[in-house]
């Protein structure tokens, strides 16, 4: 008890300490102006400044490097210090502060204002006099940019242009410059946009842009087409200049807990995008106070799954399979661990991850669902440094490695739960047996091969076993290759050639005491080729085109004997290969300065590969063992059954007002590959099956229209839209199906049509003390399996809601910053309750009591809520400092809320026990410590 | 061939450690409810009369179901014999005559009910009779690290085909009370509330109450195939595992095994419905649907129609074992129930007095005659020294520590060996 009384008061002592600091420069107020004589010819600034400092007591404060190599000259006789150094800074964006006879306090950009201004306690005065009220507000006021940090030393994050000049009244400034590469090469037709405001410019050949900005914080952000996007967040005093070195490190700021920036969501065409920085989900309460951006994917409009415990996620009413997720380019199966509670990356190497959940780009194909482009950080080219973080569930480390001094690194993370150790160390037999842990580990090696050329390679493996029983343990894990070559053809060429290589597999080794030990497996394998163009043919036409195709391999299952004594029958589910490909081309086609349009066009090809042997049934009747009339073999390679199509990925963005804009946008795609599971939710042991001759790839089609706008400044972002989807051949299975060693197991399935519609509402704030998101969506998801034949039917053939129909859902994240370093955080979930299949009765059959099922999903579970709650704090910020800590304390599910995950029946002894689970039935409280080096 | 078992209770055991997850019970209501025909029928190639109970669905709320009454029943084999089946008991139907399934002949069971439907299953060919080679009982340590005792089949299948097996088991099993007194109480005068004071004596015991025999069956489905295996034999199959704190193997223990051999459908059938009933784990629950048997309605198609018809080959064998044999020289298990601490109850309840013939008031039931007349306390010894403490006169006992007929019955079984 008494620690913790400490801690607490060194935490106040703390806040205290940062406020009087604060008050300390605001309170002071310059005294009289000693007067000097001095001249100086050509002289620079700091030998002007180290001449007064001879003449006076005064002492200057500053950083040498704002200084620069300007000269000056001068003569004065008499003159205050004031005058001359008014005269001697003139044309540099140096101002400066005299704190009292002993200092004068040089800064860049900003004049200390010795009193707050006008009208700050109450911005909206009403009786401002001058007209362009809402600007001219602005510029008598001085430019705060973040109250909450005035004391804070320049941060890197923040780019000041020109110097504030108490006579200026102007509302608009300009901003001009260059924009290049690292290497120094202009960057041509890159966009720049200054987020909420609806403006924006192109730059020309030379990289030159021009920029009309409201004095204040403005957000301009950079985008091109195979470059890396950045934003600057620029407080614009005066007209200045401002040139971009485009780097792969995005500059985030710190206000924003997640960056799906704002601009972005008005200016571009494509639909249902959204982007999450892994770093800036740090201060959201998670589970166990692990870091999870696929968890804070799913508290956004659109992504859902089907329960706490539930693996993958539900994209807009999509089933789990139908997402392409994507590490560094190369497909992850299975992002998570322990049945989707913790994401399976890395947090600290992972910058973030894109979500498609809308217009899917022509680039990306395979899945009709949604795209995760889950990207990885390049390690640190400059100086070693690293990031490790302990949890109540996992340890984690990070470290980014330079290799060759600004042109490569090397970047390792290593992740894993030791639950295991806790479990065996607990003094309860019956848990002696159990186990779960998993771990995952991430290579990424980065190198600026010259000024053309980058190269980033990426090895991924996550693991994860558990095991319920002292005789059998599950195990699955995921591996990922990817090597890409970034190459600049000239101005307006640029390529990446991408070799992808991944493999999912789970197995179960099962050790009784009979004679039936076994070891059963399954895996997939893919690896593939893609080669991506863009050509910035004009200002108003980008074009990106490539092709890219891949290979699958899988192992639909199979069982060995264990031990000598097993009788078990060596089983392998002959293997299935494929071959998957696309062709594609967009245009991003500026038609004018309000209409965008994003045309995009793919061909999808997909044939299934010898060898196998294909089972043809008897049409017009239910497709079964007795039906099955005849089978073919093909040999290896030999072309089974291809499937393909036009894809078309068309969306398009016009401007109602400069902050408001409407999209549209259509597409649609092809599936063909698909997850086997009899699960009303997903588990680790479903498996992938590849389209052949019996089974048909599945097909989407969407629709989406929406309305986008940013407030106040890009302080808030407001955006609703809604989509209607549907599909065909999406799968399902007879009841009761046996799926896994099947070696006919299309007489199990069943393809049927999908539809889903629905409207997401999302408020973002973006910056300030308060900032966070409050997203609504309404959906429906409904399947139909319809068939002449009664065995081939669900529900009747009518349209019922999938496993994962959740119609509404509401999600809040809040955070809210109390100084730099202490802030808080809330995250609150509601959702109606997932449909669940409840049985309509009882019967007697074999001297037990059972229950029977009708109809699927016809009822739902208890509706879902949960609070998390959260406190972050950060360690000092001192440049000397060795290392950088930040401690989280979360709760989670706070209001302890026993939210039920299932409902289910059992026949135990005969008797007929009704049960219901839940996974987080109690608040959970974990703290977790990082540190950053 | 991976036994179903109580593996959803160690998973959730699993889950409050690290995610406090939990599964609770509650009582379901029916929300919707069809009244549907079940049918239990089961041929075998024995030579008996065959039995077929027909009984409708039932709400939740209901405890039993209504039995399906009046019924036409029989069954017509592939050679044109027909069976018919006359109502012996509500809802129960045997055969007319005994007669046997033969393996290879088809067999097709047909229903009429009183309500104007008929009914009709699949043709079943019956299953080649596959006889167990071999029945032991094992110490061992089970799949859960606990110790106990497995009773283990091995079969012999002399052809090429897989086979499929259910099984089912009766448990015989000695019970010696361990607390058995020549005396029991004797009720000699009680009238409650008539005023005139109550008495109860001890007598010596009629009946032979130490040695009795208990006797069980299995519930549930217990099943398993030859599909997977290289030979198409079971060796060391566990049909029953009895842990060793069991009473029930304290003495001597007997079981009979009847193996059924299946047809491939109806092994299908037994197994979706203990996967429908069973949960492996509670993040992924199997997708539960409508279970379809090999009946239909003539008339109606789309009207369904639950359980089975089932034609099928038995074996039985049957296997004894001594606790002593097994576990030498080490302590028997807790016995049913806990006779370790005599119960003292009241002759007269506490605050009961009359003030005249008749004229009493408080609660008038003698607390040790209530109980002794309700069957739950055996006399366990004389209250020597009766005090404020323990006012009663006798010391008593939960009923089944001195009288084992609580838990089984004095008759011994016409099979038993000893």
């Amino acid at each position: 008890m008494k620690k913790n009384y400490l801690k607490v008061t060194f935490v106040l002592a703390l806040i205290t300490l940062c406020i009087k600091q604060t008050f300390a420069q605001n309170d002071s107020i310059p005294s009289s102006v000693q007067q000097i004589s001095l001249t100086f010819e050509n002289s620079t600034i700091k030998d002007v400044l180290a001449q007064i400092e001879g003449l006076t007591d005064y002492k200057f404060y500053y950083a040498e490097a704002w200084l620069g190599d300007k000269l000056v000259s001068g003569s004065y006789e008499n003159e205050s210090v004031k005058t001359i150094l008014e005269n001697a800074f003139d044309d540099t964006a140096l101002n400066f502060y005299i704190l009292n006879d002993q200092k004068i306090i040089l800064t860049k950009n900003n004049i200390i204002y010795d009193e707050l201004p006008n009208g700050f306690f109450n911005e909206d005065k009403e009786d401002t006099s001058i007209e362009d009220n809402e600007i001219t507000n602005q510029v008598i006021t001085p430019v705060f940019y973040d109250l909450g940090n005035a004391a804070r030393p320049t941060s890197l994050e923040t780019v000041r242009i020109g110097k504030a000049d108490a006579g200026n009244n102007k509302n608009r400034f300009t901003l001009q410059g260059y924009v290049r590469k690292q290497n120094g090469e202009p960057i041509p037709d890159l966009s720049l946009l200054v987020k909420g405001k609806g403006t924006g410019t192109v730059t020309d050949e030379n990289g030159y842009y021009r920029l009309e900005l409201a004095p204040g914080q403005n957000l301009i952000q950079a985008r091109a087409m195979g470059i890396q996007g950045a934003e600057r967040e620029v407080i614009i005093y005066n007209d200045g200049t401002l040139d971009f070195e485009l780097s792969e490190s995005l500059e985030m700021l710190e206000e924003v807990v997640v960056q799906a920036d704002a601009a972005r969501n008005v200016e571009e065409a494509t639909t249902g995008t959204t982007q999450i920085e892994s770093e800036e989900s740090k201060n959201i309460p998670l589970v166990l106070g692990e870091r999870d951006i696929l968890q804070v994917a799913k508290s956004l409009p659109g992504i859902t799954s089907a329960g706490e415990g539930a693996v993958g996620f539900n994209v807009r009413g999509g089933k789990t399979d139908q997402n392409l997720i994507l590490l560094d380019n190369a497909v992850i199966y299975n992002p998570s661990h322990f049945f989707g509670i913790f994401q399976a990356l890395n947090p600290f190497t992972t910058k973030g991850v894109e979500i498609f959940k809308g217009n899917i780009p022509a680039e990306y194909g395979g899945r009709l669902s949604s795209v995760f482009d889950i990207e990885t950080k390049d390690g640190n080219v400059e100086k070693f440094s690293g990031e490790a973080s302990i949890g109540p569930v996992t340890a984690n480390l990070a470290l980014e490695i330079p290799i060759v001094k600004e042109k490569s690194s090397l970047m390792v993370g290593g992740r894993g739960a030791y639950s295991d150790w806790i479990l065996r160390s607990l003094d309860e037999e019956s848990l002696k047996n159990s186990s779960a842990s998993f771990y995952d580990g991430i290579i990424k090696y980065n190198h600026k091969v010259n000024e053309r050329n980058d190269l980033r390679i990426t090895g991924y493996y996550s693991h994860d076993g558990f095991s319920i029983t002292s005789d059998s343990l599950y195990n699955y894990s995921n591996r990922g290759f990817s090597l890409r070559w970034d190459k600049k053809f000239n101005d307006r060429n640029t390529g990446s050639l991408i070799v992808a290589n991944s493999r999912y597999e789970f197995g179960i080794d099962y050790d009784g005491e009979s004679n039936n030990d076994f070891n059963l497996g399954y895996d997939i394998n893919e690896t593939g080729l893609k080669l991506k163009l863009n050509y910035f043919l004009n200002d108003r036409h980008t074009l990106t085109y490539g092709l890219s195709g891949k290979i699958y391999g899988a192992n639909p299952g199979k069982i060995s004997p264990e031990g000598a004594e097993s009788i078990v029958q060596r089983i392998a589910i002959p293997k299935e290969r494929a071959f998957e490909s696309g062709v594609f081309v967009s245009d991003e086609f500026k038609v004018s300065d309000r209409f965008l349009v994003d045309l995009g066009l793919r061909y999808s090809f997909y044939a299934a590969l010898g060898e196998s042997e294909q089972r043809i049934y008897e049409a017009g009747v239910p497709r079964n063992e007795g039906s099955r009339i005849d089978s073919v073999q093909y040999g290896d390679y030999e072309i089974i059954k291809t499937y393909g199509g036009p894809e078309v990925r068309v969306s398009a963005r016009y401007f109602l007002l400069p902050d408001l804009s409407l999209k549209a946008s259509f597409n649609n795609g092809y599936q063909f590959i698909h997850t086997l599971s009899n699960n009303t939710t997903v588990s680790p042991i479903d498996t992938w099956k590849l389209s052949d001759t019996n089974i048909k790839p599945q097909r989407g089609n969407q629709y989406s229209l929406g309305l986008y706008q940013n407030l106040k400044e890009n302080e808030y972002e407001l955006s609703l839209e809604g989509y209607f989807k549907t599909s065909k051949d999406v799968l399902d299975f007879k009841t009761g199906a046996q799926l896994l060693l099947n070696e006919t197991i299309e007489t199990e399935v069943l393809q049927g049509e999908g539809q889903s519609y629905g409207v997401e509402l999302l408020l973002r704030k973006n910056r300030g003390r308060l900032n966070g998101w409050l997203g609504y969506t309404y959906s429906r998801s409904l399947i139909k399996f319809d068939s002449q034949f009664s065995e081939e039917r669900i529900n009747n053939g009518e349209y019922f809601p999938s496993n994962y129909d959740k119609p509404h859902d509401i999600s809040l994240i809040a955070n809210y910053k109390f100084t730099r370093r202490y802030s808080v955080s809330a995250n609150f979930v509601y959702q109606t309750g997932r449909p669940v299949t409840y049985p309509i009765g009882s019967y007697q059959f074999n001297n037990a009591e059972y229950v029977y099922y009708s109809n699927r999903n016809e009822f739902r579970i208890p509706d879902y809520y949960r609070l998390d709650l959260g406190i972050n704090i950060e360690g000092n910020h001192r440049i000397k400092k060795f290392a950088h800590s930040f401690w989280t304390i979360s709760v989670y599910n706070v209001l302890g809320r026993n939210n039920p995950y299932s409902v289910y029946f059992v026949t135990d002894d005969g008797e007929v026990k009704a049960l219901k689970s839940s996974i987080f039935a109690v608040p959970i409280p974990s703290i977790t410590y990082n540190f950053k080096f | 061939m991976i036994q179903k078992g109580n593996i959803q209770h160690y998973f959730v055991g699993l889950a409050p450690l690290i995610f406090i997850g939990c599964v609770e019970r509650f009582t379901p209501k029916t929300l919707v409810f069809e009244n549907n025909l079940v049918v239990d029928a089961l041929l075998t190639n024995e030579n008996k009369r065959h039995m077929v109970k027909l009984a409708r669905t039932y709400r939740f709320e209901d405890e039993e179901p209504i039995l399906e009454t009046n019924a036409r029943v029989q069954i017509k084999d592939n050679l044109g014999a027909t069976y018919e089946f006359i109502e012996t008991d509500t809802g129960t139907y045997l055969s007319s005559t005994s007669f046997s399934a033969v393996p290879g002949n088809s067999y097709q069971l047909s229903i009429g009910t009183t309500d104007g439907a008929s009914y009709v299953s699949d043709p079943v060919v019956a299953p080649n009779n596959i006889p167990i080679s071999n029945l032991s009982a094992e110490r061992l340590v089970n799949d859960f690290g606990e110790e106990g005792v497995g009773i283990l089949l091995d079969n012999t299948n002399n052809s090429s085909a897989p086979t499929y097996f259910r099984y089912e088991y009766e448990e015989t099993y000695k019970i010696v009370a361990p607390n058995y007194d020549p005396f029991e109480f004797e009720i000699i005068d009680y009238t409650p509330c008539d005023g005139n004071f109550y008495e109860v004596g001890i007598k010596l015991r009629t009946e032979e109450q130490r040695i009795c025999f208990g006797f069980q069956k299995s519930v549930g489905v217990a099943q398993a195939t030859t599909t997977s295996l290289t030979n198409n034999d079971l060796v060391d199959f566990q049909i029953r595992f009895i842990d060793r704190t069991n009473y029930i193997i304290s003495h001597r223990y007997s079981i009979l095994v009847r193996q059924y051999t299946q047809t491939q459908d109806a092994y299908a059938y037994y197994e979706e419905l203990g996967n429908f009933s069973s949960s492996d784990n509670i993040f992924s629950q199997i997708q539960p649907g409508f279970l379809l048997g090999n009946i239909e309605s003539v008339n109606e198609p789309d009207e369904k129609v639950l359980g089975y018809f089932e034609v099928a080959s038995v074996d039985q064998e049957r296997v004894y074992f001594n606790y002593a044999d097994l576990f030498p020289g080490e302590a028997l298990p807790p016995y049913a129930v806990n006779c370790e601490t005599p119960g003292n109850p009241l002759l007269v309840g506490l605050g009961y007095h009359c003030d005249g013939m008749g004229n009493c008031d408080g609660a008038c039931e003698s607390p040790l005659i209530e109980a002794i007349l309700a069957g739950i306390v055996v006399f366990h010894s004389v209250n020597e020294n009766r005090s404020a403490d323990q006012p009663g006169p006798y010391f008593t006992l939960p009923s089944p520590c001195g009288d084992c007929t609580k838990l089984g019955s004095n008759v011994v079984p016409d099979f038993w060996e000893d």
